[in-house]
């Protein structure tokens, strides 16, 4: 009986493991940034979602933390080498949008996107790192953000 | 010794005596039971001991059934573990629905669940992913490349 309680309490916790498990950028949303008075951070999964043809949406917005914005740009450039389809944009060396394409998973397209206004002059110091799973294309998914 | 013992009609009127003493052992009791069943046991001095071994004979057979005692102890076991099994799928589905549809938002250390907040939080972040042109990031590499170049020259 309480070997059955374990294995269906374990079971229930794996639900939690996300696809973009694999991916550098997945330490971001360990929930270290939970209680960062600098950081936004929003995970939607499920119903919600239906309307935007995803299954999975996360996102990390970090402000005022330039030590930081560079281990994210890192962790991004990591991810981008696996990347199937990418387009980039770099200011000087360093990078100031990205969208990557995955491979999909279980049928599922998968995205990361990322900005760095903080290398724009006058733009806001804050990276912007975004997850999504789902059906939408990349041109679908241009367009929430156009 | 009769050559039937069922014959020696003295012996079983005695140990009918003994038995109505309560003197008799469980196996003369079963001896006397057989004996009565007999045909060498018409006779009307055994009448009272059939009547009475008839009854106690149906007595102990009634005795002897095993008996279907409720056992709450069982019962009351069995009951638990379908309850907490209830309580297990219950939650059990209650979790797999929570980890199926998630909504919430950490706004600064705050947080949020209230979809409403979460999706504006959502299309918020979506926005911050605009981005200016590429031609200004291509004419920013094509000066660092020509810049490159006639550092080269020189």
């Amino acid at each position: 009986m309480k070997q059955s309680i374990v294995i269906v309490f374990l079971l229930l916790q794996s639900l939690g493991a996300w696809a973009q498990e694999g991916l550098q950028v997945a330490s971001l949303f360990d929930g270290r940034y939970k209680k960062n008075h600098n950081a936004i951070e929003v995970l939607v999964k499920g119903d919600k979602l239906a309307s935007y043809h995803l299954t999975l949406f996360r996102s990390l917005t970090l402000k005022d933390e330039p030590k930081t914005f560079k281990e994210i740009e890192r962790l991004v450039q990591a991810d981008a080498e696996v990347a199937i389809d990418k387009e980039v944009g770099l200011l000087g060396q360093d990078l100031y949008y990205g969208f990557y394409c995955f491979a999909p998973l279980k049928k599922r397209n998968r995205y990361l996107f990322y900005r760095n206004a903080s290398l724009k002059e006058g733009g806001e110091q804050e990276v912007t790192v975004v997850y999504m799973e789902g059906y939408a294309t990349l041109d679908e998914l241009k367009k929430m953000f156009k | 010794m009769k050559a039937s013992r069922y014959e020696d009609k003295q012996y079983w009127l005695t140990l009918a005596e003994r038995y109505f003493e309560a003197e008799t052992t469980d196996q003369e009791e079963a001896e006397l039971v057989r004996f009565l069943a007999s045909p060498f046991a018409q006779g009307a001095e055994f009448d009272e001991l059939c009547a009475v071994m008839g009854y106690f004979s149906v007595g102990k057979e009634e005795y002897a059934k095993p008996r279907t005692v409720f056992s709450w102890r069982k019962y009351g076991r069995l009951a638990a573990a379908v309850i907490a099994g209830l309580l297990m799928m219950t939650w059990g589905g209650y979790e797999f629905n929570r980890q199926q549809n998630l909504c919430v938002a950490y706004v600064y250390g705050e947080r949020f669940t209230d979809p409403n907040r979460v999706l504006s939080e959502m299309e918020t972040s979506l926005k911050n992913l605009q981005y200016e042109e590429v031609e200004e990031t291509v004419d920013h590499q094509l000066s660092s490349i020509f810049q490159t170049l006639s550092d080269t020259n020189e």
